[in-house]
């Protein structure tokens, strides 16, 4: 019951071979190789598992890939290599916006699309929590990482 | 060990990155479900439906059946050996009985997850279901419905007596009683458990995300009766564990199943199945009087402490005296009358959670000041301040104190942010009341063994083996190489850290009890001191010189007041290497535990705490009396810690510690239904809080003026006491608001409406309190 599928991931194809309920998150993890987005819940209420589809962020414990055919998929690794994802993943670990870190994937994701549409600086307190309110983080208490953001967002892109 | 007489530190007490963070970041940190290893097995559970029952029969036919099974495992296929931190209580699987529902039935390991999830839909288990005793009153009486094949349900039973405290009942000038009731809540780490057991010679290994793989590693030696250097325990990253991951956890499933395939076998818990198989906080009743006199000194305090264990013991037994100990508060109360009991139910097993019994123990010591305020008409914070334990006191257990107690400082602080708060503008349009509260505590670091290795190489950078656990709060990553550093005179990047299981480092009795940076700081420390005095040793006879007059500084070994005569560390050790030998030693720490007196204690599974911290929180609040929510709009959290090792991670800790502690007061609440199911054993319905609930500031202050005496550089332990005093200062702050304030926790919106509507009446602001609540009955037995 496997069919073959092209998942593009971090501007890289993918050819892998799935089954029609093989989910987003296990791909990126088990078939890419790609382990940054964890499984925190499966249930869509951590958001350790979210990654970006074009541009938008999503819980890859709840899509299907055949969902993401011809679409671009976008993981912490991905992003973090250089541009803004690295400027905020530098800003992260300035804040001390990291414990345990396996929240952090997650979180990073959620600002990179978050600060994808906001211009440098726009981004409210508001917008901010708005936008990571589905990251849950156990570890920080969350104010360093509402800074980061925040240095992130004013941060030249 | 005392601390250094000057406080010129090129590492400890700067701001230290986390030299972890950007490998963590990025998703390139291994946690324990990314490691597969070559032809491994996924494990799945088959769980009892039921809390409690006879097992009839398992048939596993079928799941074995299932093209990719491997084996199938119940009882009848491993030891009847039972395994738990004090009382061995526990079955690998649940054997003729079930005693909670998610309890271990068999497991079944198959090729893949999903084969391995549909197998263990197959497996048939027959139970003959019996009545459960799921109420913890009423399984403290019950002679009638057992959890196990004892004559009563209670596991447990401290007591702590020191003086006459019926006579001092008797005569005094008020006796105020307290009772406050508190539920269960789930460390929530994000990571949920999991284990990856792999044969290997003579033994096995386990990859294992632990809090203490020394620990595991020794239990399960002993369950199946192996030797314990033929185990290994690997710890990868971890992602998150306050408690939750000190026990063995499903490794004893994963390794009998390893050991019956000879393959590797990875089990990883659904969060569903992490909710409702772990260790959460354990609900719990405390009744509480205390006999005063008329300025409100406390002269006698009777505790009766019931912790719910579940139905296994786990740590429970030990968190019983821990419960009994903390009665007091961070007050000098020189007679005392104290029990804890431990029951057990037939819901999930309870165990350690960050400040294990500190948020319960908090809120009942600090509702009871101020119900003593109350009924003498007096000022809590002035009852507090006439009673605080300080140096030469005894504590509970009759342990002197030899530090400088700093609660009142501590508050001072507090109260000057309380002041500040009150007289601030409120935003118009926000209609909602203030409330404003403290709470006060001390809190002990644990002092348990560690040992730790420091070698010099050749080239002068040097490699530190630690068994310690790296639980994310940077103590093993950053902390401890830093004190390496700062001993051998290095640059922080030139000290290499090994760490991460039982393999490359000595003992290190694991992440717990606030212990790290204090006990495998201690370890540490002694170890690179030793290499220093051998490196110190090497260039005296180089150098010609007496190695007193010679310290290690910037990556040379000077002679004192003349620093241009000296060699770089490198030089010294190369030297050493090839004419004393290598440059290596080991630290060995144990607290030492001074003598107590004056107390009894029968029943208590260690004789005292360790050196105590202190600490005050404060609050503001705004209550919307139409729903009962409440939310923390100011936080003030004051730590004496000791030195403080690490500011930028040490203010982590407080932030996320004092988070916790509101998720504890105000929302979070693991919920356990009579059939002993529990109903909230999610993400969603169990309510953690997310970035957008918590205050826009929380402000941490650390007093630094009471370095410690036995700890490295002056540090004392802080993983654990910001999370047990929110609830406390929030209850405090309820009842600035509202005159009486809930004796229930949690403190979510439903309680604080029962208690608006108890109250009768929604008072003005400033209006008189009500008078004390009276006397409960006796809580069973």
């Amino acid at each position: 019951m496997t069919a073959r599928m092209t998942l593009r991931v971090n501007g890289s194809d993918h050819d892998i071979a799935v089954a029609p309920d093989t989910l987003l998150l296990d791909a990126l993890r088990y078939e890419c190789g790609l382990t940054g987005a964890k499984l925190g819940c499966g249930t869509g209420d951590c958001g350790a598992c979210t990654v970006t589809v074009d541009g938008e962020a999503v819980n890859s414990c709840l899509m299907y890939v055949l969902e993401c055919e011809g679409h671009s998929v976008e993981t912490v690794e991905g992003v973090t290599a250089g541009g803004i994802g690295a400027i905020v993943a530098e800003e992260f670990v300035k804040a001390d916006a990291v414990q345990c870190g396996f929240c952090s994937p997650g979180i990073i994701m959620s600002t990179c699309a978050l600060l994808a549409r906001t211009e440098p600086g726009a981004a409210t307190d508001e917008d901010i929590k708005e936008a990571l309110a589905g990251n849950l983080c156990r570890c920080t208490g969350y104010l360093p990482i509402l800074d980061a953001v925040r240095r992130a967002s004013g941060a030249p892109r | 060990m005392s601390a250094e007489e000057s406080d010129q530190y090129l590492n400890v007490g700067t701001r230290l990155i986390r030299r972890d963070a950007a490998e963590r970041l990025t998703g390139h940190t291994a946690y324990t479900e990314d490691i597969r290893l070559p032809g491994m097995l996924y494990g799945v559970l088959v769980q009892s439906p039921v809390a409690a029952g006879r097992l009839r029969r398992i048939d596993v036919d079928r799941a074995a059946a299932l093209d990719g099974v491997v084996k199938v495992l119940t009882a009848e296929d491993v030891t009847d050996r039972r395994y738990g931190n004090y009382v061995k209580d526990q079955p690998i699987f649940a054997r003729d009985r079930v005693r909670f529902v998610g309890e271990p039935v068999a497991l079944v390991a198959a090729t893949s997850l999903a084969v391995a999830r549909r197998a263990a839909g197959l497996v048939e288990v027959d139970i003959e279901a019996t009545t459960p005793v799921v109420d913890l009153r009423e399984a403290l009486t019950s002679t009638e419905v057992l959890v196990h094949d004892r004559d009563t349900n209670v596991i447990e039973d401290v007591h702590i007596s020191r003086g006459d405290v019926d006579a001092v009942f008797h005569t005094a000038h008020a006796v105020v009683h307290t009772e406050i009731e508190s539920h269960r809540a789930h460390q929530a780490y994000l990571e949920p458990r999991a284990v990856t057991a792999a044969p290997a010679p003579g033994g096995f290994s386990l990859i294992m995300s632990t809090q203490q793989p020394f620990g595991v590693r020794a239990q399960l030696a002993e369950l199946f009766d192996l030797p314990t250097g033929a185990i290994e325990v690997r710890v990868p990253a971890i992602g998150g564990g306050f408690g939750g991951k000190l026990h063995l956890l499903f490794a004893p499933q994963a390794t009998a199943m390893t050991l019956a395939t000879g393959r590797p076998v990875q089990i990883v818990c659904s969060r569903a199945e992490d909710m409702a198989t772990g260790n959460p906080r354990e609900n719990s009743i405390v009744r509480m009087s205390s006999a005063v006199d008329e300025s409100g000194r406390i002269l006698a305090r009777r505790c009766d402490v019931v912790l719910d264990a579940g139905a296994y013991a786990m740590d429970t037994p030990v968190l019983t005296s821990m419960a009994a100990f903390y009665a007091t508060g961070p007050y000098r109360i020189d007679t005392l009358d104290i029990r804890g009991r431990a029951v057990y139910t037939n819901t999930c097993p309870t165990g350690s959670f960050r400040g294990p019994s500190g948020p319960q123990m908090v809120y009942a010591a600090e509702a009871q000041i101020e119900d003593i305020a109350q009924q003498l008409g007096l000022d809590p914070a002035e009852v507090r301040r006439r009673n605080f334990i300080g140096e030469g006191d005894r504590g509970p257990t009759g342990e002197l104190i030899t530090l400088r107690g700093t609660t009142e400082e501590c508050m001072r602080v507090v109260e000057s942010r309380l002041q500040r708060w009150r007289q601030a503008d409120v935003a118009p349009g926000d209609h909602r009341r203030r409330g404003y509260g403290l709470a006060c505590a001390w809190w002990s670091t644990l002092g348990t063994p560690s040992a730790a290795a420091v070698e010099l190489h050749e080239d002068g950078t040097a490699t530190l083996s630690s068994g310690g656990t790296e639980i994310g709060t940077g103590a093993i990553s950053t902390a401890l190489p830093s004190m390496v550093a700062e001993e051998l005179g290095l640059r922080l990047d030139r000290v290499i850290l090994k760490s991460g299981g039982t393999r490359d480092s000595p003992y290190d009795s694991g992440s717990r009890g606030s212990r790290t940076m204090f006990a495998t700081g201690n370890a540490t420390v002694l170890a690179a001191r030793a290499v220093a005095e051998q490196i110190r040793n090497e260039a005296s006879r180089l150098l010609e010189v007496d190695p007193a007059d010679l310290v290690l500084r910037e990556g040379r070994v000077e002679v004192k007041g003349a620093p241009e005569t000296g060699m770089t560390i490198a030089e010294v050790s190369a030297s050493a290497h090839l004419h004393s030998g290598p440059v290596v030693a080991t630290g060995r720490y144990r607290a030492e535990l001074a003598p107590v007196e004056g107390s009894d204690l029968q029943g208590a599974r260690f004789l005292r705490l360790g050196e105590p911290t202190f600490h005050c929180h404060g609050v503001e609040i705004a209550l919307d009396e139409e729903t009962g929510r409440v939310d923390v709009l100011n936080f003030v959290a004051v730590h004496d810690v000791g030195r403080v090792v690490n500011p930028v991670g040490a203010r982590g800790q407080v932030e996320g510690g004092v988070v916790q502690g509101i998720g504890y007061a105000l929302t979070e609440n693991l919920r356990t239904n009579d059939a002993g199911v529990i109903v909230n054993g999610n993400l969603h319905d169990y309510r953690l809080p997310t970035i957008a609930d918590v205050p826009p500031n929380i402000e941490t202050v650390f007093i630094e003026t009471n370095h410690s005496h036995t700890g490295p550089f002056g540090a004392k332990g802080l993983g654990e006491p910001p999370v047990i005093l929110p609830a406390a200062a929030i209850g405090s702050a309820l009842r600035d608001l509202l005159g009486v304030q809930p004796y229930h926790l949690p403190l979510d919106a439903d309680r604080v409406v029962l208690t608006m509507a108890e109250r009768g009446s929604r008072p003005a602001p400033g209006s008189p309190p009500s008078t004390a609540r009276p006397p409960k009955p006796e809580v069973g037995g």
